[in-house]
């Protein structure tokens, strides 16, 4: 409940912080539309340099929201890359959040 | 960093992924190109051909030029059966046309005995459009417009332009054009994607 110095009087959610940072949340919104992806197109869709990529896959990996699976595709490995089901609940819940908090 | 994070405009990339490189483009220019030349050295049998040609273009462009720069993805069930209702339509499209035909044949209607290559132009019109529809690239629809009048302008003004055959000109001409706009769309993603060195 909000109370009178509460610096966010209107606000009862809580944000799910590892969702909550915008190159994480990136990754999950264009998992959440596909069945799978590999590393090299979020790398060409989301901006991040690799090791940065990486580390935020790596976050959300240990936090069970991916699913990581490393292959070969002829002579070349590949990793792909596919969201949770908790990883789907937690975006979608996140953006319910989201919805509450700007009411959009 | 804050940016706004929008479903709908990643939807749209993903399905740029599939329409940015131009290798559709240059798969229909193909087609198109392919089919006027082959009637222009009179082997209409062959046209059967056309289809595989570009699309070992398309397959082979992907996997050894696009994938590597863009990646791969495996589309969600939403997109799958998009691209499953576009291929029987196409199909079915197909299948209706050739029946038609041969029935206007059977029952010699004057109209379409006269304009067959116009209906072909407009089923092609279609189906490339319809493509447009799949891919979300409106481009694919000025293409098809651009195919049947070619088409059915070449069949009207047959016979009475004599210097040279204005259906083959205006096929080829239309196949040409979406061949080169394919071809900068092509060189165009290709500078835009390098390609990722790293192995993952």
């Amino acid at each position: 409940m909000a109370e009178k110095n509460d610096p966010n009087p209107n606000v009862d959610v809580e944000i799910n912080r590892l969702v909550h940072e915008p190159a994480r949340l990136k990754i999950l919104a264009y998992l959440t539309l596909v069945e799978s992806a590999d590393f090299t197109f979020l790398v060409s869709r989301i901006g991040l340099t690799m090791g940065n990529l990486s580390a935020h896959i790596s976050k959300l990996e240990e936090a069970g929201y991916l699913k990581i699976k490393k292959q070969f595709k002829g002579n070349r490995p590949q990793t792909l890359l596919s969201i949770t089901s908790k990883g789907r609940e937690a975006f979608e819940a996140y953006r319910e959040e989201m919805f509450q908090l700007l009411g959009e | 960093m804050s940016e706004n994070i929008n479903l709908k405009e990643i939807q749209r990339q993903i399905y740029l992924f599939y329409a940015e490189d131009g290798l559709a483009d240059l798969a229909v220019g193909l087609v198109i190109i392919g089919f006027g030349i082959f009637l222009l050295v009179d082997l209409p049998a062959l046209v059967g051909l056309l289809g595989l040609v570009p699309l070992l273009v398309w397959y082979l462009g992907k996997q050894i030029l696009v994938i590597p720069r863009v990646g791969f993805i495996d589309p969600n069930q939403g997109m799958k059966s998009r691209f499953r209702d576009f291929f029987i339509t196409t199909c079915l499209l197909g299948i209706g046309v050739l029946v038609f035909f041969l029935l206007t044949r059977v029952s010699g209607k004057t109209f379409l005995s006269s304009y067959p290559l116009t209906l072909f132009g407009l089923v092609l019109a279609l189906g490339i459009s319809s493509l447009g529809m799949l891919l979300k690239a409106v481009r694919f629809y000025l293409y098809g417009l651009l195919i049947f009048l070619a088409m059915a302008g070449g069949e009207s003004l047959y016979g009475k332009v004599t210097a040279v055959d204005p259906f083959l000109v205006g096929v080829i001409c239309a196949g040409a054009v979406i061949l080169i706009a394919g071809s900068v769309l092509f060189a165009r993603f290709l500078s835009k994607y390098p390609l990722i060195r790293r192995d993952n």
